[in-house]
């Protein structure tokens, strides 16, 4: 039985998603992907937009995600901060 | 009972060495905290960071209370009585009680991981109350600290159970050192020894935690 994912996790799994697909992906296909409820996938996404971690585009087919800059960082970073994270019982 | 505590003389000047040491440290601490929070905006790595830095002043100023009092201590006075001091002294006591509580409370509320205001200026409130509000302040405030330090070792117990990382054992034995140097000073603080315990306890915590975060960032350089 696989490990519950803790928040940081999530965000982790989210962005990955997101990455693979620059721009082009739907909300539906990180649902898929991340394995996550619609709700909880929903609160997820509305944060990492607060946080600047991914930008919704508009488009004629809806709307799409892509990562920013931030959010490249927390991937490229996620290792250390998990650690730091996990090492001090914040998670 | 007034707060009493006895300084060796052979140990006035280490003890203010290693309360500027714990102040480095605990800066540093709250410094990769920042950074971290930085990276991954978790409201709880920002509280904890802020956590660590009002310890951190907390010693910084108790250092400097420290140096201002060594005086009095040299010339033959092997006792620090805490409720005969005024002035400037009082001013710095007040302030390193109050950070220290305070930076022990934030801490608290980060390993909670809640976002609730108004809890943790409740959890603030209470305890500096108690201690605003008690004759003897130095014993109230040693044991509100025992009582929010076995909180946040109860915690990080937790979480070693869970993961079952060195780090955090060194994280819980850490806090353990300090828990157990506040409450060698409520018990034992007629003893000159006591002074000198309570500051190795101290040391051997912050090492811990000094090799945590080197254990924890270096992996990832």
């Amino acid at each position: 039985m696989t490990k519950k994912r803790n928040r940081l996790e999530i965000i982790r799994d989210i962005l990955e998603v997101i990455k693979t697909k620059q721009g082009r992906i739907k909300p539906t296909h990180i649902l898929y992907k991340s394995n996550l409820s619609y709700i909880m996938m929903e609160e997820y996404l509305s944060e990492l937009k607060e946080k600047e971690f991914i930008e919704e585009l508009s488009s004629g087919n809806g709307k799409t995600y892509r990562v920013t800059e931030k959010g490249l960082t927390y991937l490229d970073k996620y290792k250390m901060v998990s650690e730091f994270t996990s090492s001090f019982g914040l998670n | 009972m007034a707060s009493v505590y006895y300084v060796p003389q052979w140990f006035i000047g280490f003890d203010i060495m290693l309360e500027f040491l714990f102040a480095i440290v605990t800066a540093i601490v709250a410094i990769i905290a920042a950074r971290m929070y930085q990276i991954s905006q978790e409201k709880n790595i920002l509280h904890f960071s802020r956590g660590f830095l009002c310890i951190s002043l907390s010693y910084f100023i108790w250092a400097i209370v420290n140096i201002s009092i060594v005086k009095e201590l040299i010339a033959g006075s092997p006792a620090v009585i805490l409720e005969k001091l005024s002035g400037f002294w009082l001013i710095g006591i007040y302030a390193y009680l109050f950070l220290f509580i305070a930076g022990l409370v934030t801490i608290v509320y980060a390993t909670l991981n809640i976002k609730r205001g108004d809890i943790y200026y409740l959890l603030l409130a209470l305890p500096l109350i108690a201690i605003g509000g008690a004759y003897q302040k130095i014993l109230i405030f040693r044991i509100v600290s025992v009582f929010l330090l076995a909180f946040i070792i109860y915690r990080e117990l937790l979480a070693f159970m869970q993961s079952k990382k060195v780090n955090t054992l060194f994280v819980t034995l850490a806090f353990t050192f300090i828990f157990i140097s506040h409450v060698d000073l409520i018990f034992l603080t007629m003893r000159p020894t006591a002074y000198v315990l309570s500051h190795l306890l101290e040391l051997g915590a912050y090492a811990l935690l000094a090799i945590t975060l080197f254990r924890a960032l270096k992996k990832h350089d």
